[in-house]
């Protein structure tokens, strides 16, 4: 899963995967590595999100571009 | 009102249906025995939040005396604690006990750990409060993006824990 541009269409990526998951169209490593992905996402987002909480307020609900 | 024995204490003490614990009788110092009932009073423990007695030098938790004689059973097939319906404490009547209600069967799945365990600890409302505790930011500072986003993959990774 590439990065995408903001929180909306990584959500309905996941939204997506829940549905495969659910009709079983997709394997499950292949999800979970899906959701890894998904996860370092948000651990980098997150990273930056907290690290302009003190400085920025505008930044704080952007989507952050590497 | 119905009363029942408290069993080992040779019907020295008995327990009401309105959770009053009686003394029937005890030894004077002296040494002659004394039938003069008496209501023993309980004392809450403030670190628990329940309400404990002491029989003979021993304390037993006033909820689960009542449970233990008047017979409260546990109806669901996990292992849930015994609740207070008013949320009082210091009422411990037969009709103020009951079991807490497990949630929903969805959500109980992810209260088992991969043990089989019930997890009492899993949190199952996956609130914008609890999201932005989660990340570490004020809940007036999250997105409703963000927080959709962080929700799902919660929900994907919970999903992915009961499918292995």
């Amino acid at each position: 899963m590439k990065p995408k541009k903001n929180y909306q269409s990584l959500s309905d990526k996941l939204f997506q995967l829940y549905d495969d998951i659910e009709e079983g169209k997709i394997d499950v490593h292949k999800a979970k590595a899906m959701v890894q992905s998904a996860s370092t996402i948000n651990s980098i987002q997150r990273a930056k999100l907290i690290s302009t909480t003190v400085t920025s307020t505008e930044k704080r609900v952007k989507f952050y571009e590497d | 009102m119905e009363t029942k024995f408290i069993e080992g204490t040779n019907e020295q003490y008995s327990i009401r249906e309105d959770g009053a614990v009686i003394r029937h009788w005890f030894i004077h110092s002296s040494g002659s025995i004394s039938n003069k009932e008496k209501i023993l009073k309980g004392y809450l423990d403030k670190k628990t939040n329940t309400v404990k007695v002491s029989i003979n030098n021993k304390e037993y938790l006033l909820k689960t005396l009542m449970s233990n004689h008047f017979n409260i059973k546990n109806p669901y097939d996990v292992d849930v604690p015994l609740i207070y319906r008013d949320s009082n404490p210091l009422n411990c009547s037969l009709n103020n006990l009951c079991y807490r209600k497990p949630k929903l069967k969805t959500a109980l799945e992810y209260y088992h750990n991969s043990n089989g365990k019930y997890n009492d600890r899993m949190v199952t409302k996956l609130s914008r409060s609890y999201i932005a505790s989660r990340v570490g930011i004020k809940t007036k500072d999250l997105s409703e993006d963000y927080y959709v986003f962080y929700k799902q993959l919660i929900i994907l990774k919970r999903k992915l824990n009961i499918k292995n």
